[in-house]
């Protein structure tokens, strides 16, 4: 699989402070990417300078294999939510996309045709300033899929999301990657990517701090666990310990066991007798990963904050 | 370049405050104009020293203060939402952007300038002959006389040149009252220094800021003869309308370098 969305040794100053540090991704089709970071780790600077907003200060930023600038008609090759609220708020959303659509060449009709598939359709024809947060996420995407792109770059677009539409998001999402888009999201809050993305790439201050599957982030963190509830207690961890085990007394009766799989807990505690009243797997969560990463890259605990520029 | 003119035309379209701004240009240029006719009294021991082409013209002391509102509407606004980040995206190429945005005001401002323009002042000359205007000491003026014409279209021309600087202050300020209030200053702040300084600063002020422009309005041999009583022109009528222009493709050519160079 080829990178579609990359950027090579890509770095922005803003004054003193860094906001995107000597940053190698390489964003690939078909799957969902997470960008993560806490708030300040220089996501949004970097997908402004891969849409061409802002100015490198050294490296580069590519869309397939070319700097964004140069494409033509770019709505049809990439497809992007920046902030929410950025609509004239007097204007209808169906007046918003059809300038949109103009700029590039769209046809009109494309502007109901994604009003539809965003669920916008009944008020098409209101002002987009009298939108919930949620309502103008959707337009946002409207917008994004405008020019059925083949690339998504898709700034924090659950901010404002109710459970629904969190639900409507990951949907779309899911489809459009298996489509063999390439979708990129950036999220601060790496829960509600857990269940979304396929892929991720996490970065703090700037730096690349991971570009891993999922699946591998959570268990380069932590091994699996197991907790055990049993009235011998004592016995179990004696007996656990005697294997290799690390067993650690969670409570009157329960038992947290790292170091061994969950049947072979249970295995040798049927072996000697021992009474298991319940017995569960653990996993480090996404977000529990996640914290280890980034915890010595947050700019709020150490040094300058490289800023993200808050863009009001 | 035609789809992004295209695009810019759907969103000034439906842009209602630019509309809004658009019909206030007309309505303050015919009905000013009417309103400063019907108030000048001539002078009897001054007979023949005003200039009733100027003095038919008077609204676009008001107009320009909305064609300054249009002009900044058609970018100030996108910068306060971040709409221009969409902008940017959809259309890369800043000067495209700006020159649509160019091309579609004065497309509009100068028609609409044209008409408010002749309309009131044929009203104002109406009205001024009823003040007392009028033969021997005033021969009548038409639309149809050279130096009327000239200062009706220059009006219009003029108002074309500040809807355009205001569009480019737009662009450099990125903020809407801030470039209201830079606008409306440059074009105000000139009047009032110009009875408080020695002639010859107010002379230089006459000639190089958006203000020399008025020489278009003109007929005789004096240039804002409503502000000031000093004789002479300080510069020549298609002169001045040239310099406010030099002042419209210079903020335009700012605002250019300002979008090109600064990141959104």
């Amino acid at each position: 699989m080829e990178a579609v969305v990359e950027t090579r040794g890509l770095t922005k100053r803003y004054g003193r402070t860094v906001a995107v540090d000597d940053l190698s991704i390489a964003v690939r089709p078909g799957r969902i990417t997470g960008f993560v970071g806490p708030n300040g780790a220089g996501k949004t600077t970097t997908m402004h300078l891969l849409l061409g907003l802002a100015s490198a200060d050294a490296g580069e930023a590519l869309v397939q294999g070319r700097p964004y600038r140069a494409l033509e008609r770019p709505l049809t090759v990439v497809g992007a939510l920046l902030d929410a609220r950025a609509f004239h708020p007097s204007r209808s959303a169906r007046s918003h996309l059809r300038w949109l659509a103009r700029s590039n060449g769209i046809p009109g009709g494309r502007a109901d045709e994604v009003l539809r598939l965003v669920g916008l359709s009944t008020v098409a024809r209101k002002r987009a300033g009298a939108f919930s947060l949620g309502m103008r996420q959707r337009l946002g995407i409207a917008g994004a899929l405008l020019g059925d792109p083949p690339i998504l770059i898709l700034d924090e677009p659950t901010i404002g999301l109710d459970p629904e539409g969190m639900q409507w998001l990951r949907e779309t999402l899911r489809r459009l990657a298996a489509e063999g888009r390439t979708v990129f999201v950036s999220s601060h809050q790496m829960g509600e990517l857990e269940d979304t993305a396929d892929h991720l790439i996490v970065i703090g201050r700037g730096r690349l701090l991971a570009d891993v599957p999922v699946s591998e982030l959570i268990a380069s963190v932590s091994g699996e666990r197991v907790e055990i509830r049993t009235p011998e207690a004592h016995a179990a961890m004696r007996l656990l310990a005697g294997v290799g085990a690390t067993p650690v007394s969670s409570g009157r009766d329960r038992v947290a066991v790292e170091g061994l799989p969950a049947h072979r807990v249970a295995e040798l505690l049927a072996s000697r007798q021992i009474r298991l009243d319940e017995l569960r797997t653990s996993r480090a969560t996404l977000e529990e990963a996640y914290f280890r990463l980034t915890r010595d890259a947050a700019t709020h605990s150490a040094g300058p904050v490289a800023a993200e520029r808050s863009l009001a | 370049m035609t789809r992004t003119l295209l695009s810019e035309w759907t969103k000034l379209r439906t842009q209602r405050g630019a509309l809004v701004a658009l019909v206030m240009t007309g309505v303050l240029m015919v009905g000013f104009s009417a309103f400063f006719a019907s108030e000048q009294q001539t002078d009897t021991r001054f007979a023949g020293d005003d200039d009733l082409v100027q003095f038919g013209l008077m609204g676009i002391a008001f107009a320009e203060i909305a064609v300054v509102v249009l002009g900044a509407s058609l970018i100030t606004g996108e910068f306060g939402t971040g709409m221009i980040r969409t902008t940017l995206i959809a259309t890369q190429q800043p000067l495209r952007v700006l020159v649509a945005k160019a091309t579609l005001l004065s497309v509009l401002v100068l028609p609409v300038a044209l008409a408010a323009s002749a309309g009131g002042f044929v009203i104002a000359q109406e009205l001024l002959r009823d003040n007392g205007y009028a033969p021997p000491s005033y021969p009548e003026v038409s639309l149809t006389d050279p130096t009327a014409a000239r200062a009706v279209v220059g009006s219009a021309l003029l108002l074309t040149a500040y809807a355009l600087t205001a569009l480019g202050l737009g662009t450099i300020l990125r903020h809407s009252g801030a470039t209201i209030a830079t606008g409306v200053g440059l074009l105000f702040l000139p009047l009032l220094f110009l009875g408080t300084f020695p002639v010859s600063f107010a002379r230089r002020i006459e000639q190089v800021t958006p203000l020399a422009g008025f020489a278009i309005q003109s007929s005789g041999d004096r240039m804002l003869s409503a502000f000031d009583g000093r004789s002479g022109m300080a510069i020549q009528p298609w002169a001045g309308l040239g310099v406010a222009f030099v002042w419209a493709f210079g903020a335009l050519a700012v605002g250019y370098l300002a979008l090109r160079l600064r990141d959104v």
